[in-house]
């Protein structure tokens, strides 16, 4: 899966030396993450690694082995501000020594009810980072409470974390969905996780890629609808009207850049 | 790197190797056994002991049991069992 | 004589205008049996015959890896002490390997089939029979005993039920197998037939082989393995790797513009090819539309999707597992066929020219498309055509589905050690990281490209690829001896296959 993960459909692809590691493999999955990233060719996605929590003995080795192969990003375990802080000093100066061509962006994985608390001031904790990604399952063993399929008791999480993110100019990725044969209730909950300002989710098993990215892609529909209305758009715009009325609908600058938005996520999509 | 007890790394899954190292004291002794060793043997060998020159190895008995590893993988493999030995 | 690909064609190369006609002296009438007797053991009917050295003997294959009959027979057979055998056995398993003893010493001197696995398949790649063998395909092999090129002196005819008058039926007793399609041609044109039974009935209605044929029957306690008999069959595959492939060549199906109401197709029995039935299936409910039919091997998914109404008629040359044998035998809309109507080029009603669609597997597919499924990599056999050469020719649009690259194995090599399929009758391959199609379709390259995302390639930068991940491959050197013959569904000679080094 590692050579051929990257023709599944995903947008990132994150290889784990984290939970799916067990702790006498940890040396050996970084040494194989680390050639992978400069081997395995990683067509149409984007990389990330999930290194080890900084209550672990294992970041700076991840770090020192995995910043060098330059992945697009890491996701950083139980994000918390001294986590991105003291990663980010280490970070800098191997991309330094190492005269690395990018920075390689963060991937905060909020996974306890004190980092939910202090998201403003992690999602501001650096400016690589790119997004906040729901680790609900950590989250609720944390809160001491159990998870349902309906998710009502991971509610506050997602809109906490949604509005941060969006607040902040990052991604909102969504908590994996852990049933595996469920299709009806994972294309629910996405749904649902997508109408409070979720812009992506984590999956953990590769049939649940297309559904979900079915659910985020806008549809056929959508696209033609956003490009007939900023066509409008432009016409007011020509005749000097500012406000003016679509559809039986009032069109102002908001509606405008939702317009444009759909419009960006269907080319990034591969749709346009 | 010396080669100071035995160690292992790997698996028998496809498109991995299982690989294990052995303290020695004359050279590399290489023994590979793999399904594509028609094919890609005599490459899959360079690769090890590329890789066991570059971490400076000179002396190891070394045994790969490969399952079709790409060269990263096999790379990967022995300088993780290089480095386990060497502790 | 080298033939139009390049390849050793031996003395009647493929693709090349044919030589003077042998047909003259050939015998292509149907041989009635004056007598039905009853009653003899299997030795007694080996010296009734009477058996000699250079006859050709017949087998076929619906009992697949539970067969117990050839492995009776040639047992008795090789008692009596003849030599210089021909088996002609529509298909070889691993529990034939009775016949390697009997290679090595001269019992049986050459073997033609359509397919060859285990033992059998080793001895031969490794030399051990004395002629050179012949591998062609499943329509190949009655269209040559037709026409009187494959000529049989005994076929022997595992049967599962046979009656008082000397019937003989798939579809019952302990070892029903459902059809009997590829002993049929042997049945009629085979100069004694014999019909090796455990079960005797009082009436058989609807017999797949006539009684006018069969000269004699011969009980045994068991023709074959229950189990055994429906191992032919993969599940449909888990592999998420595997159902990416299998869903864009569903997308690709879709655009081609042939999948509309009564479309026909065909699949493999490999897990992606499965998983491609399964996607279509989805697609067809969508819009609504049903299968005219589907055809070749049948298994239980194929037999749902009669009874869920998907499809209008399967027609079964082969049943793979119990709920085919099942349904064959009752539902009238799943029809038993056999080899000739199937495949056979020279008939004129052949089934795999009415399709639409089949879906393929390939153990190698090379720059020209030419499809290997008859030798690994390192020349041993581990196959033959089966069908594949034949719905390959014979249907609108042939797609070969496999993984680029898997265990450092890439399916795209520079030029295949065998060809079993020529690349002329192969139009797409379908892989996990890209699709090649062949450069005569033009027309359906823009489409796609226009209408879908489907990452398109054309066959060399594929191979390419393929060899960014694996690495130059050294090529395998090949014996001197020439083994077999991959003998194409007319006749013609496509490749030959060498002795392996060991």
């Amino acid at each position: 899966m590692l050579t051929t993960g990257d023709v599944l459909g995903a947008d990132v692809l994150i290889l784990d030396l984290e939970d799916a590691v067990a702790l006498s493999e940890k040396d050996a999955a970084r040494i194989l993450v680390r050639e992978a990233l400069h081997s395995v060719p990683f067509t149409h996605v984007e990389t990330a690694v999930r290194i080890n929590p900084l209550d672990s003995p294992y970041w700076q080795e991840d770090l020192a082995e995995i910043v060098p192969a330059q992945p697009d990003a890491l996701v950083i375990p139980k994000a918390s501000v001294e986590a991105v802080q003291q990663m980010e000093k280490v970070i800098e100066q191997i991309e330094k020594e190492k005269g690395a061509e990018k920075k390689v962006r963060f991937l905060l994985l909020i996974e306890s009810a004190r980092s939910l608390l202090d998201l403003p001031r992690i999602a501001a904790s650096s400016e690589r980072n790119a997004a906040l990604l729901l680790g609900a399952e950590d989250y609720s063993a944390d809160m001491g409470i159990e998870r349902t399929p309906f998710g009502k008791e991971i509610e506050y999480a997602r809109f906490t974390l949604a509005t941060t993110a969006r607040a902040y100019g990052l991604d909102a990725i969504d908590t994996p969905y852990t049933d595996m044969e469920d299709r009806a209730g994972l294309e629910k909950d996405t749904r649902f996780a997508k109408s409070i300002g979720f812009t992506g989710r984590l999956c953990i098993h590769p049939a649940h890629i297309d559904p979900v990215t079915k659910v985020f892609n806008p549809t056929k529909e959508a696209i033609e609808e956003a490009i007939a209305l900023l066509e409008a758009a432009e016409k007011a715009r020509q005749e000097g009207i500012g406000v003016f009325s679509y559809k039986g609908k009032m069109v102002d600058l908001p509606v405008i850049h939702r317009a444009k938005s759909v419009l960006d996520t269907a080319k990034s999509g591969g749709l346009l | 790197m010396s080669i100071a007890k035995p160690a292992i790394c790997g698996s028998l899954q496809s498109n991995d190797c299982f690989v294990r190292i052995y303290p020695a004291e004359t050279g590399i002794e290489l023994e590979l056994s793999s399904p594509v060793y028609k094919q890609f043997g005599k490459h899959m060998e360079n690769v090890v002991r590329d890789t066991l020159k570059q971490m400076q190895v000179a002396n190891c008995r070394i045994v790969i049991e490969d399952k079709g590893a790409l060269d990263y993988t096999i790379r990967s493999r022995v300088e993780t069992v290089v480095k386990r030995a060497h502790e | 004589m080298i033939n139009r690909l390049g390849r050793e064609g031996l003395h009647k190369p493929y693709g090349l205008p044919a030589a003077d006609s042998e047909k003259s002296n050939k015998n292509n009438k149907e041989v009635l049996a004056e007598q039905t007797h009853w009653g003899l053991s299997l030795e007694e009917v080996l010296d009734a015959l009477p058996l000699t050295d250079g006859m050709t003997l017949s087998f076929h294959h619906h009992l697949r890896n539970g067969d117990y009959v050839l492995q009776t027979v040639m047992e008795a057979v090789h008692k009596q002490g003849v030599k210089d055998l021909t088996i002609a056995a529509s298909s070889i398993f691993p529990a034939h390997e009775c016949l390697v003893p009997m290679l090595e010493d001269g019992t049986v001197t050459k073997i033609h089939t359509a397919y060859m696995s285990g033992p059998v398949a080793d001895a031969v790649s490794k030399g051990k029979c004395r002629e050179i063998c012949e591998i062609t395909t499943h329509g190949g092999r009655p269209r040559a005993i037709l026409a009187g090129e494959l000529a049989i002196d005994v076929s022997f005819i595992a049967s599962p039920a046979v009656d008082k008058q000397g019937n003989i039926t798939g579809s019952d007793g302990p070892g029903a197998c459902g059809v009997l399609g590829y002993a049929v041609a042997d049945a009629k044109m085979a100069k004694r037939v014999v019909a090796v039974t455990d079960t005797v009935l009082d009436r058989i209605t609807k017999p797949e082989i006539d009684h006018k044929y069969v000269d004699y029957i011969v009980a045994i306690d068991s023709i074959g393995d229950p189990q055994g008999i429906v191992s032919g069959t993969t599940q449909v595959t888990k592999d998420p790797v595997g159902l990416k492939i299998a869903k864009d060549c569903a997308t690709l199906m879709l655009h081609s513009g042939l999948l509309k109401n009564g479309f026909s197709f065909q699949t493999g029995a490999g897990g992606i090819s499965l998983a491609v039935a399964d996607f279509v299936k989805e697609e067809m409910k969508e819009q609504g539309i049903t299968a005219r039919f589907a055809s070749g091997g049948i298994t239980d998914y194929l037999v749902d999707m009669l009874q869920d109404g998907a499809i209008e008629t399967l027609y079964d040359v082969q049943c793979f597992n119990l709920k085919a044998v099942e349904s064959v035998r009752q539902a009238d809309n799943h029809v038993k066929i056999d080899a000739d109507r199937y495949a056979n080029p020279d008939n004129p009603d052949n089934i795999v020219d009415r399709l639409d669609f089949v879906i393929l597997g390939a153990t190698e597919i090379d720059t020209d498309f030419h499809v290997n499924v008859t030798t690994g990599t390192d020349g041993k056999i581990l196959g033959g055509s089966g069908g594949h050469a034949d719905t390959a020719a014979g249907a609108k649009l042939s797609i070969i589905v496999s993984k680029l690259v898997n265990a450092r194995v890439s399916c795209l090599v520079d030029a295949v050690t065998t060809i079993t399929t020529p690349g002329e009758t192969v139009d797409i391959l379908v892989t996990d990281r890209g699709i090649a199609i062949h450069p005569k379709h033009t027309e359906l390259i823009e489409k796609l490209q226009k209408e879908t995302h489907l990452e398109i390639l054309p066959i060399k930068d594929l191979l390419q690829l393929a060899k960014s991940f694996t690495g130059e491959p050294e090529p395998v050197k090949r014996g001197e001896r020439m083994v077999a013959a991959s003998v194409y569904r007319d006749g013609t000679v496509l490749d030959v296959l060498y002795q392996i080094e060991e």
